[in-house]
């Protein structure tokens, strides 16, 4: 059996309510569930408030000011390092008051010209590379031709599959088309050709929607069980003492 | 004046990606340096507001202001604990395991009964073949998934679950792969409108 400390049981005891506060809910919302709610917010609010400070602002912006001696800031480095991003977070900072907001256009335009360049960027490099080098891979003859020893059923599988894998991310790709034209009342105008290739297309959306959900059904009801197991240990310990 | 920040920010940290020269580089990792520290003062500034909007509630003692005081209460001692102590004292590790975990747990576990009763919705108000299809997929892998089909050894049963793990693995890898092309395509033309500066969500 698990020994507790004094701290450990409150925390655990403490753990145990907030769970049932939570679950609660299936029962419908209650103050229990809305006092378990408001709690983690708070709490989670200021733990990622004090990440932020220890991660970024300390060592960022804090620290180099107040290490530095007087003449050390007029340095190239120093401004690029320390006076650029104090006078960009003041500027920022301009942004609470109604009156002064205008002033904190720079920063907020400087923030989301480079979250724009990171997203553009992390989509090229990180999903349509490689995720189009992975789909023209599955027809590339090594991986079509039969291998040596291969026996004719399992190679069939392997073409059938490498057609199906490729019919869904070109199917999927044209229901999902950006720049068709627009009819009169508004609605998409496609070829017939289109029209079929978007209508498999959403059979595949729904046939990968529901593998995800299956695997996300899965994956919360053994969470689920692991909270249940966890009531039950604590009650358990409670009781034997 | 700022659509020329953005883009001109934009475009250096968006050629450093793919230009491998030493001023790109530099400039983009100043760059990247200023934008993660002013989005650290920007969560301060979301947390302030959130402080504020709570504190009106409870001064003018709105319907639920008690939930708002718990709510600053909890915020300022586990903000002060951590700024004081740092994220790593004990007592910043003991409200996050002891509050934060259980509760992001038991939401999570909250998730298998709405995710279950949202299946059934489905069923009952949307009778249509794609519905139908999303339906027998689910529950076909999600039998494969337990221990009747997953660990049998009859013929039929070893059948079924390669018929699930080809459906799993073969089509619903391709349409995830669909999905993610069709995802990251939008992704980035909303990310190219800002650097083109036709969207400006940080005003004129």
């Amino acid at each position: 059996m698990t020994e507790f400390t004094t701290l450990d049981l409150v925390g655990t005891i403490t753990a145990a309510l907030l769970t049932v506060m939570v679950l609660s809910y299936l029962l419908g919302d209650n103050i229990f569930f809305r006092f378990a709610v408001y709690l983690f917010i708070g709490v989670a609010a200021g733990y990622a408030g004090s990440i932020a400070w220890h991660n970024v602002i300390w060592p960022g912006l804090i620290d180099p000011l107040v290490s530095q001696e007087l003449a050390g800031f007029l340095q190239p480095s120093n401004i690029v390092a320390v006076i650029v991003p104090w006078l960009l977070t003041i500027l920022l900072l301009l942004k609470v008051s109604p009156a002064t907001s205008r002033y904190g256009g720079l920063p907020l335009a400087l923030l989301v010209g480079v979250g724009a360049a990171v997203v553009v960027g992390g989509a090229i490099s990180g999903t349509l590379i490689p995720q189009s080098l992975a789909a023209m891979g599955t027809l590339t003859p090594s991986t079509l031709l039969p291998q040596a020893g291969e026996e004719l059923i399992v190679w069939l599988e392997r073409i059938i599959s490498a057609i199906i894998m490729l019919l869904a991310t070109i199917t999927i790709l044209m229901y999902f088309r950006f720049t068709t034209r627009r009819g009169v009342t508004g609605e998409a105008r496609r070829s017939k050709l289109e029209r079929i290739a978007a209508v498999i297309g959403q059979v595949f959306i729904a046939i990968t929607f529901g593998v995800m959900y299956a695997g996300a059904l899965a994956a919360t009801v053994v969470i689920l069980i692991e909270r249940i197991q966890f009531l039950r240990d604590v009650v358990s310990s409670l009781l034997t003492g | 004046m700022w659509a020329a920040a953005a883009v001109g920010s934009g475009i250096f940290v968006l050629l450093g990606y793919f230009i491998d020269y030493e001023v790109i580089l530099t400039l983009r990792l100043i760059l990247m340096r200023w934008s993660v520290l002013l989005a650290a003062v920007a969560l301060f500034l979301g947390l302030f507001n959130l402080l504020t909007v709570h504190w009106s509630k409870v001064s003018e003692q709105e319907k639920g202001w008690p939930f708002s005081a718990l709510l600053i209460l909890a915020f300022l001692v586990t903000l002060i604990m951590g700024l004081v102590f740092g994220p790593d004292n004990q007592i910043s590790l003991l409200l996050f395991n002891y509050i934060q975990l259980p509760v992001e747990a038991g939401l999570m576990a909250l998730l298998a009964v709405f995710l279950a009763v949202a299946g059934f919705r489905l069923v009952s108000r949307r009778r249509d073949p794609f519905s139908l299809i999303f339906v027998v997929v689910a529950l076909f892998v999600l039998l494969g998934t337990g221990p009747t089909l997953g660990a049998s050894d009859g013929d039929g049963y070893v059948l079924l679950r390669q018929l699930r793990n080809w459906i799993a693995q073969v089509w619903a890898s391709g349409g995830a792969r669909g999905i993610l092309l069709g995802v990251a395509l939008g992704a980035g033309l909303t990310g190219l409108r800002v650097l083109l500066a036709v969207d400006r969500p940080y005003g004129d």
